[in-house]
C-alpha cells in the first residue's frame, strides 16, 4: 500500500536532482568562434535568402497586343530561394529557384471577345502559375560590412508553367439562372499558350529590399489562327515592375 | 527596340552617382604650431600631465592647412577631420580617390562604410511607479554596493564624463536631473550630426543614460556618479532611416578629450553593416583604434557589449571589441545572470570581452516619466557612474590601473567568462573597511569508474561565505539609504546563488562555461566535455577554485 508514495517520492527526487544538473547557461566557445570564418552570409563566399515578391504588368500596349485593364489589377508575386556566390567586393554570380503567379485582367471589348466564342463577358483573367529557374550577375556598390549592400542585378529568368487558367465572368440575369447574378467559367490547361516563358530581369536591391523590372522575351500564346477569328492571337503586356523583400537565411543555432 | 528602350529606361534603377565616403590620411604635420594651453581645457592638461602624456604630442596637433586645400579642390567635400588619425573625411568618386592616392601627401584612404549604429535599448513607460519599480531602482545601484560609496561621499565629484548618445529629449524637463543643471554640472554640449551645442532633442534614450549615470528621483539614485561633471555629445541619428557616420565618434572622442573628459560613456555599437564578425579584433574598425587613442589620452573609455546576444551576430560589435575599452555586459535583474539580448565575446582575436557586466534593465527618467529601459545601453552608464566613484576616491590612479581594480573589484572575479566578464563591480572591494572572508565553499572531484569531474560543495564553509558578504551593520542608519540597504542585504542573502565553471583552453582561451543553480543537496556533474590539459575554474558563492583537470585526475588516482 504505501509503495506508490515512496515511488512518487523517489521520482520526485530524482527529477528535482536531475534538474539541479542542467545548466541554466552554456556555451561552447571553441564553437562560436568558428562562426567568426562562417562562409555563408550576406557578404561572405555562400548566401541563401528566401524573396517575396510583388510586381504590377505594365499596362504598355502596342498595336498588335492585347489590352489589358489599367487598373493594377494585372499583377505577379513570386515566393522562392536566391543563392549569391561571391566572386569578389563587386561581382558575384547566382541563382534563383521560384514559384511565380502571374494574371493579366485582360480588357474586354464589346466588339471582341477573344477566348469566348462569341459569347461576351464582362472580365477574363489569364492567369499562370510557374516554377521558375533564373540566374544573375550582381554589380556591388560601396564598402559594406557582412551585408548584400547596395546592388544591382542583371538576370535571366526561365519559367516552366505547370498551371494556366482563363477564368471569365458575365453577369446574368438571376431570374434565368437559378437566383445566379454571375456566371464564371473557368478553363484550365490552356492548350494555346506555351509552357515555357523566358525574361530579362534588372533588379536593383538595398539590403532586404530590391525593386525589379523585368522584361517578357517569350510569347505567351502559341503562334497560331486556329483560336482568335483566324489570326494569331495578339501578345499580352511584356513588362513587369514590383519590389521584393528577402529573408535573410541564418544557417547556424544562435541559441548555443 | 522594346527590350533596348527597357534596359535604358530600367538599368540606371540601380546605379546612383557613386560618390562614396572615405578616410584619407595624411604623412605629416610639418610646419604645424599648436598651443596646448589654448587648446585643451585644464582638466585635460591635468590629466595628460598625471598619464605622464607630452603637452605637445604630435596627434594633438591640428591639421596642415595646406593639404586640406588641396584636398577640397579634388574631391566633392570634406565633411570631418581627426587630429589623432592626421585624416580628414571625405566625399568622392572612385576617380576622384585615384587622383587624391597619387598626392605625395596622402599616406592612405580607407572606404567608409555608411550605416545605422545600434542604439539600441527598449523603453517601456510606467504608468504607476510602483515599489516593484522602486525596487528596481534601488537595485541597479546596489547591485554594485553603491550605499557603500554614498557613506563615504564618494559620488564623482571631480570627475567629468563624456556621454555620446542620440539625444537627451527631455533631460531640461525633467527634475531627476535638476540638481545636475542647478549645480552647473552640465559643462558642455555638442550635436556632431547638426553642427550645433543643442542637444536636448531628438530622442530620449541619452536621459535614460543620464539617469544611470546622475538621475535622482525621490532622493534615490538611479546612478552612482550624481556629483559628476558631464559633458553631453550626439553622436547618432536614431532613426535607422538616417544614415551616420563613425567620424561623427572618433570627432566626440577628440571633443571629449580637449574639454577635458575623464571617462567617456558610449552606448552605441558597429555590427554587420559596418563589419564583419571576423574583423572585430580590436584593430580593424576606425572606432576602435580611436578608443584605443582614447585610452593612450588617458581616458576610460566605458562601452556597452551590445545587445545581439540573441541575433546571428552574437558577439561585442565595435567599439567594445577594443582591448582599451571597458566592455559591459548586461545582467537580468530578476536571475542575476547574463541578459539574453547582452553580447557575447570573446573577440575575434580571442580577447575576453565583456570585462565587467551591470543591470541589463534599469529604471530611466526623462520628461517626468520613469520608464524601465532595457539593453546595454544602461548597464554601461551605470558601471560609468561606478568608476567615477573610484576615481575619486583614487585620483592618482593611471586610467590602466583603474581599468584593471575595476576589472578585479568583479563580484566574479578572478573567475570570468565571456557573458558576465568578471560580474558586476563591487564598492567593497575598494574600500578598506569591509573586506570578504574568502573561504572554500567548493571543490573539484573526480569519479574514476564513470570518467566525470564534480563539483562538491564544502557545506561547513557555506554559512561563513554568506555573511562575510553582508556588509557593516553601522551602515544602516544612514536615513536616506535604508531601503536601499535593506535590499542590498537581502540581495545578498536571498538571491539564487550559482556555480559558474569554465574550462580554459593552453592558449589561454576558454574551451566553454557554464553556470548551474547551486543546490547544495547535490554535487554538479560537468556536462561539457573537458580534456586533461584543461584549467578548470568554478566560482560559488565569492570563492573561485582552480585546478588543471590532470592534477584533479591525479589527487583521485593518489586518494584510491
Amino acid at each position: 500500500m504505501k509503495i506508490r508514495p515512496m515511488l512518487y517520492f523517489i521520482l520526485i527526487l530524482w527529477a528535482t536532482s536531475s534538474i539541479g544538473q542542467q545548466p541554466v547557461l552554456e556555451k561552447n566557445v571553441r564553437e562560436q568562434l568558428k562562426r567568426n570564418d562562417d562562409n555563408w552570409g550576406p557578404n561572405t563566399q555562400h548566401f541563401l535568402s528566401g524573396q517575396l515578391g510583388y510586381g504590377i504588368i505594365l499596362p504598355i500596349n502596342t498595336n498588335d497586343s492585347m489590352a489589358i485593364r489599367d487598373n493594377q489589377s494585372s499583377n505577379h508575386w513570386h515566393l522562392g530561394w536566391r543563392y549569391k556566390l561571391k566572386l569578389n567586393n563587386t561581382f558575384a554570380l547566382g541563382m534563383d529557384v521560384q514559384y511565380q503567379r502571374q494574371q493579366f485582367r485582360i480588357k474586354q471589348n464589346k466588339t471582341l471577345s477573344i477566348f469566348s466564342e462569341g459569347v461576351e463577358y464582362d472580365k477574363q483573367r489569364l492567369i499562370f502559375n510557374a516554377a521558375g529557374l533564373g540566374t544573375y550577375l550582381r554589380l556591388n556598390f560601396g564598402k559594406r560590412g557582412n551585408r548584400l549592400g547596395h546592388y544591382l542585378d542583371v538576370a535571366g529568368e526561365m519559367n516552366y508553367v505547370f498551371a494556366s487558367r482563363l477564368k471569365s465572368q458575365k453577369k446574368v440575369d438571376a431570374t434565368q439562372n437559378n437566383g445566379s447574378e454571375k456566371v464564371t467559367l473557368i478553363q484550365s490547361d490552356l492548350n494555346y499558350t506555351r509552357s515555357i516563358q523566358s525574361f530579362a530581369v534588372i533588379r536593383s536591391g538595398w539590403d532586404k529590399i530590391a525593386i525589379f523590372a523585368k522584361y517578357r522575351f517569350s510569347d505567351i500564346f502559341i503562334r497560331s489562327n486556329d483560336f482568335y477569328q483566324n489570326q494569331p492571337i495578339p501578345e499580352l503586356p511584356i513588362i513587369t515592375v514590383g519590389i521584393e523583400f528577402s529573408n535573410w537565411y541564418v544557417p547556424y543555432n544562435t541559441q548555443r | 527596340m522594346r527590350f533596348i528602350i527597357f534596359i535604358l529606361l530600367f538599368f540606371p534603377l540601380g546605379i546612383t552617382a557613386q560618390v562614396e565616403k572615405y578616410w584619407v590620411f595624411f604623412t605629416d604635420k610639418d610646419g604645424v604650431e599648436f598651443d596646448p594651453y589654448s587648446y585643451f581645457d585644464q582638466k585635460a592638461i591635468e590629466r595628460r600631465v598625471k598619464e605622464n602624456i607630452d603637452l605637445y604630442d604630435l596627434s594633438d596637433f591640428p591639421l596642415k592647412e595646406t593639404y586640406i586645400i588641396e584636398m577640397e579642390q579634388h574631391c566633392s567635400g570634406i565633411s570631418g577631420r581627426s587630429r589623432w588619425f592626421n585624416a580628414v573625411a571625405c566625399f568622392a568618386t572612385k576617380e576622384q580617390i585615384d587622383t587624391l592616392r597619387k598626392f605625395p601627401f596622402v599616406s592612405r584612404i580607407d572606404a567608409m562604410t555608411h550605416g545605422e549604429a545600434v542604439l539600441s535599448g527598449m523603453e517601456n513607460t510606467i504608468p504607476d511607479f510602483d515599489s516593484f519599480d522602486k525596487q528596481l531602482m534601488i537595485d541597479q545601484t546596489e547591485s554594485m554596493q553603491y550605499s557603500l560609496f554614498h557613506t563615504k561621499g564618494l559620488t564623482g565629484k571631480g570627475v567629468r564624463i563624456a556621454v555620446f548618445d542620440g539625444g537627451y529629449k527631455g533631460f531640461t524637463a525633467d527634475n531627476s536631473f535638476k540638481r545636475l543643471i542647478d549645480n552647473n554640472q552640465i559643462r558642455a554640449t555638442y550635436d556632431f550630426v547638426l553642427k550645433k551645442r543643442f542637444v536636448f532633442s531628438f530622442h530620449n534614450h541619452g536621459s535614460h543614460v543620464m539617469s544611470c549615470l546622475a538621475g535622482v528621483y525621490e532622493n534615490l539614485q538611479m546612478g552612482c556618479a550624481i556629483d559628476a561633471q558631464f559633458l553631453l555629445a550626439r553622436t547618432e541619428q536614431v532613426l535607422s532611416e538616417n544614415k551616420i557616420e563613425e567620424e561623427n565618434w572618433v570627432a566626440s572622442l577628440e571633443w571629449a578629450d580637449k574639454n577635458g573628459a575623464d571617462i567617456i560613456n558610449s552606448s552605441l555599437g558597429y555590427t554587420d553593416r559596418f563589419y564583419f564578425r571576423s574583423e572585430m579584433d580590436g584593430q580593424t574598425s576606425m572606432i576602435s583604434k580611436a578608443a584605443n587613442m582614447a585610452a593612450y589620452k588617458g581616458i576610460l573609455v566605458v562601452n556597452s557589449a551590445g545587445n545581439e546576444g540573441g541575433s546571428y551576430w552574437e558577439i561585442v560589435a565595435a567599439p567594445a571589441d577594443a582591448e582599451s575599452v571597458l566592455t559591459i555586459g548586461g545582467i537580468n535583474p530578476r536571475t542575476r545572470l547574463h541578459s539574453d539580448f547582452s553580447s557575447y565575446g570573446p573577440t575575434s582575436d580571442k580577447r575576453m570581452k565583456p570585462n565587467l557586466a551591470a543591470f541589463g534593465e534599469a529604471i530611466g527618467s526623462s520628461a517626468e516619466k520613469r520608464e524601465v529601459a532595457t539593453g546595454t545601453s544602461f548597464s554601461s552608464p551605470l558601471v560609468a557612474g561606478f568608476a567615477a566613484c573610484v576615481k575619486q576616491l583614487h585620483p592618482e590612479w593611471t586610467v590602466q590601473k583603474l581599468f584593471s581594480e575595476l576589472e578585479k573589484s568583479g563580484n566574479l572575479y578572478p573567475y570570468f567568462d565571456y557573458a558576465h566578464g568578471y560580474g558586476i563591480p563591487q564598492a567593497s572591494y575598494f574600500l578598506d573597511s569591509i573586506k570578504n572572508v574568502m573561504t572554500p565553499t567548493i571543490r573539484f572531484s573526480y569519479d574514476v569508474e564513470s570518467d566525470n569531474i564534480s563539483i562538491e560543495f564544502i557545506k561547513a564553509n557555506l554559512q561563513d561565505s554568506i555573511l562575510s558578504h553582508i556588509p557593516n551593520d553601522s551602515l544602516l542608519t544612514i536615513t536616506d539609504h535604508n531601503l536601499a540597504m535593506d535590499s542590498l542585504i537581502s540581495n545578498q542573502v536571498n538571491r539564487r546563488r550559482y556555480v559558474y565553471v569554465h574550462g580554459q583552453g593552453e592558449d589561454g582561451v576558454l574551451d566553454f562555461y557554464e553556470v548551474y543553480e547551486g543546490k547544495e543537496m547535490s554535487g554538479i556533474t560537468l556536462r561539457a566535455n573537458w580534456s586533461q590539459s584543461q584549467i578548470l575554474r568554478a566560482h560559488y558563492n565569492g570563492f573561485t577554485i582552480e585546478k588543471r583537470v590532470s592534477e584533479i585526475i591525479l589527487n583521485k588516482e593518489d586518494e584510491d
